[in-house]
């Protein structure tokens, strides 16, 4: 064993193919970390502009409680704070997705799901599906990120390396000397290849160390990055383990590196792409249905419909009755509006929540084919531990309505009572958005 | 002449005899069966969907209950992006754009609803349909075939023997490069009919536009493979072994299909970074705040107050013959539209700069070239995402226009609350329609690729014509 491995280390130390493909492994894990990077940057620098101007509007919020109320202009800012009514008109909430460290490792679908967004209390579906600016073009690309390089370039530098392991020893005409030489064909050459997966080990500890020392920030969780370490070993070891099966085949060399091409081609690409677009074909989403709930509330100002409107709306939303209604309510056109809102709203979660169930459908349905090819499993580890995938913008879409739903209730309760707002209440009861 | 022919036939029958070719050209014509059930089948949905939703909305246009026009621009309405048949063969950036937007008074909203925002991590390891046949496994067929071409007949000793009796090496050339490139002629011809006439008999309906753009395109993938042939056999030919050819064409092909693009992409948004939405949007907001919004009366308001009173020579706004209000209305919206358009054509400009890096990369790389060429032909590309964007603000312009006009001219001051419209004149207003861009337009927008890839045809031949 000893001698074997010293044997094949002499082989690789002195080709020149080994050391111009690790130079560019390495080179494209540093690529792909620093365009991860740049890319977590970026989303976090826009987080956190956001996070400043939410906390300015905060303050400016708390002030105006307390503005001078003889000036007009006080007197606005004053009622504006105070009255729930108009608070609830000129409120803008922001929500933002924080990405995860992890996705520095694996940009997944961060560039494609929205991932802030500013929202009015009423009219959720009108601004809860806007997106970052993006290059459609360079979208449908991708991106190079660490992760591309583990689950296309590490197999391609592998079948580079073996793909000729036993096809070699025959077409150099020393087959038969090994057979004779060595009690075990098989065992023989899976000593040899466990060499390759000792050195492929060692490079992809290297590419993890360099990932975590130079560019995860500190404190990130340890245990994650080491389950995807070995998760990213058992890939390699896959397309090893495929590589030493194909060439125990006994083909030509030529005959071993077409047949792991089309390996790769077929798991890489072929197989994950065939699964999807079936799985899209299957599982449909109507982005156009939530057209019905995005079109701004108009109501008349006829007391009549806006009476009509109530009475739907209290039948739904019980809670927000009054025990002893006005005949002539100042308010009516405000709570009808509301009402009306909430209800266009209510009809929105619907279509939204077939949207979720189909998009989970085939997310599941995905989820489970990934466990028959490597490279989609593997992709599907490191997006979930990178928070990059469907179901976590499906995690942040259902908090961002929920929480919608906190602020909306906020306003609607303290409208449908006596209409005030006090420092204190605000203080204290105004939902936190914590994502 | 004649020996070019001779040669041609008995490389066919060589070719004929190879197994690789036979199941790599039957798994593809699968595939690509597979490919079209399952674009005709999304074409469909998609195009039900669309119509389906542009009526409905109409519907709800024209149905509205009598309101002040200003009213009814807010109301608004929604452009949703046409199902295009030419995603059969191409769907390019459609997948990644948004497919409607709402169109109200004093914004210009965002496209939402884009199917990449519904799906999972896997699109992003590829979409399968036939542009990627045609773009990836077809040139992997090439690529099999003719590595061995030369290099094998070097090996044995077959090249020399030929080349020294009486055949030039650029007749032999180009007789191995016309048999392999007859045999893809046959199978993009399979591809290109069978997905026409498919097509028809499930009811999809193609104008002579659409069936220029097709041809056209069968015309550009010839090139591209022409020329994808022609470059591998030059491997194939310097190569010195059969090994070397296949393993050289093998990394020429992953570097150019799969790392270069990414690459460049890659570099472009590194070069050229896009502002967020939010910078943008602000941008905006603060350019409109300092000038007329239609709603309040600052001093921009006040001029325009002013040089109508002076023009109509009177001393109030209410003895204007015309409604003061839709006269700021329409002005404000002018407003905010012109520095919406400067804005939008300052981070088009820089979405042009990022993909004019793929554009000039596809010198040394003709699949960029051929990428582009068929999303421009298939109108599924930037030039076509850009124009529907700029047809449906067009369109936004005039409806809320339209109304403002009418509010401007048929009611006074101060009747807001009272002056209505009603079906007839919401009649007036013309639905939103969407024709992709012509075939000379999409040509135009894939100019310099199609020149690109004649340039690079026409060195490679100069190459080829030295071959001795």
């Amino acid at each position: 064993m000893k001698s074997l491995f010293q044997y094949e280390l002499i082989f690789l130390k002195s080709s020149k193919t080994f050391w111009v493909l690790l130079g560019c492994l390495l080179l494209g894990t540093l690529y792909g970390l620093q365009n991860g990077r740049s890319y977590y940057q970026k989303q976090v620098e826009t987080i956190e502009s956001i996070k400043e101007n939410d906390l300015k509007t905060y303050q400016e919020s708390l002030k105006n409680f307390t503005a001078d109320t003889i000036t007009q202009e006080g007197k606005m800012q004053f009622y504006q704070a105070t009255e729930a009514s108009s608070a609830m008109f000129s409120s803008r909430i922001n929500v933002y997705w924080q990405p995860s460290v992890l996705s520095i490792l694996s940009i997944g679908n961060r560039d494609i799901y929205p991932y802030y967004q500013e929202l009015l209390p009423i009219s959720l579906y009108m601004r809860l599906l806007k997106n970052e600016i993006a290059n459609p073009l360079t979208l449908l690309t991708g991106n190079i990120d660490f992760l591309y390089i583990i689950i296309f370039l590490i197999p391609l530098f592998l079948i580079a390396l073996t793909f000729n392991l036993v096809a070699f020893d025959k077409e150099s005409n020393i087959s038969s000397i090994i057979e004779i030489s060595v009690p075990n064909k098989v065992g023989f050459y899976g000593k040899r290849y466990l060499i390759y997966v000792t050195i492929i080990t060692i490079i992809l500890a290297i590419m993890f160390l360099i990932a975590t020392i130079i560019f995860l920030p500190k404190g990130v969780e340890f245990s994650s990055v080491f389950i995807l370490f070995v998760m990213s070993a058992l890939y390699t070891y896959f397309w090893l383990g495929l590589s030493l099966g194909i060439n125990l085949l006994g083909k030509s060399s030529t005959t071993n590196i077409s047949i792991l091409l089309v390996c790769w081609l077929f798991f890489t690409v072929l197989m994950p792409s065939v699964i999807n677009q079936i799985m899209i074909n299957k599982y449909p989403v109507e982005t156009e249905k939530l057209t019905n709930n995005i079109r701004r509330i108009q109501i008349s100002d006829d007391e009549r419909e806006h009476n009509k409107i109530l009475a739907v709306f209290y039948a739904h939303y019980p809670q927000y009755k009054p025990l002893n209604p006005l005949k002539h309510d100042e308010l009516s056109f405000d709570k009808a509006y509301f009402a009306q809102g909430q209800l266009n709203d209510k009809e929105g979660d619907q279509s939204f929540k077939e949207m979720i169930e189909n998009m989970e459908s085939k997310s599941g349905f995905l989820n489970v084919s990934a466990y028959m090819n490597p490279s989609m499993l593997l992709q599907k580890m490191f997006c979930n531990y990178s928070k990059t995938n469907l179901n976590d913008y499906l995690n942040y879409l259902r908090y961002v309505q929920q929480y919608n739903g906190k602020v909306k209730d906020f306003y609607l309760k303290r409208t449908f009572q006596d209409n005030r707002i006090t420092l204190e209440d605000f203080k204290k009861n105004y939902p936190k958005f914590s994502y | 002449m004649a020996v070019l022919s001779i040669l041609i036939k008995n490389e066919l029958k060589l070719l004929s005899q190879n197994k690789v070719l036979k199941w790599l050209s039957i798994t593809i014509l699968l595939l690509g069966i597979i490919a079209l059930w399952i674009s005709i089948n999304e074409y469909k949905f998609e195009n039900a969907t669309r119509s389906y939703f542009q009526e409905k909305h109409r519907r709800m246009w024209l149905e509205q209950p009598p309101k002040n026009p200003h009213m009814a621009a807010h109301y608004g309405t929604f452009a949703f992006k046409p199902a295009n048949p030419l995603s059969l063969f191409d769907k390019g950036i459609r997948n990644f754009s948004g497919s409607f937007t709402y169109l109200e008074a004093h914004r210009q909203n965002d496209f939402v609803g884009s199917p990449a925002q519904n799906s999972s991590i896997y699109l992003r390891m590829g979409e399968f349909n036939l542009s990627f046949l045609l773009q990836f496994a077809i040139p992997l067929l090439i690529l099999a075939i003719a590595s061995g071409m030369f290099s094998k007949e070097k090996q044995h000793g077959i090249y020399s023997f030929i080349t020294t009796n009486s055949v030039s090496g650029s007749v032999l050339f180009y007789a191995k490069s016309l048999a392999i490139f007859s045999m893809i002629l046959g199978i993009i011809f399979l591809i290109f009919a069978g997905t026409f006439f498919i097509s028809l008999l499930s009811g999809i309906d193609w104008n002579s536009q659409q069936i220029g753009a097709i041809l056209l395109l069968f015309l550009m993938y010839l090139l591209f493979y022409f020329c994808l042939i022609n470059l591998t056999l030059i491997i194939s030919l310097n190569a010195h072994s059969f090994k070397s050819a296949f393993i050289m064409s093998c990394s020429a092909w992953i570097f150019l299909f799969f790392l270069l693009p990414r690459l460049a992409s890659n570099f472009a948004n590194d070069f050229y970074p896009l502002p967020s939405n939010i910078a943008f949007k602000s941008a905006i907001k603060k350019d409109i705040d300092n000038g007329i919004d239609g709603h309040s009366r600052g001093k921009r308001e006040e001029i325009v107050i002013d040089s109508l009173l002076k023009k109509y020579k009177v001393d109030s706004t209410n003895k204007l013959p015309i409604n003061i209000d839709g006269v700021l209305l329409m002005k404000g919206e002018g407003y905010s539209s012109t520095v919406y358009e400067i804005h939008f054509k300052k981070l088009q400009h820089k979405i042009f700069q990022q993909r004019a890096v793929s554009t000039y990369l596809g010198v040394i790389n003709p699949f960029l070239l051929i990428r582009n060429i068929s999303m421009s032909l298939c109108n599924n590309n930037l030039e076509n995402e850009f124009d529907f964007r700029e047809k449906a603000e067009v369109y936004r312009n005039y409806f809320v226009q339209k109304l403002n006009e009418n509010m401007m001219l048929k009611s006074k001051e101060g009747e807001f609350k009272t002056y209505k419209i009603h079906q007839k004149e919401f009649n007036q207003i013309k639905d939103f329609s969407y024709q992709g861009l012509r075939l000379f337009q999409s040509l135009q927008s894939c100019m310099i690729d199609i020149i690109l890839l004649l340039g690079l045809l026409f060195f490679i031949q100069l190459f080829i014509t030295k071959i001795k």
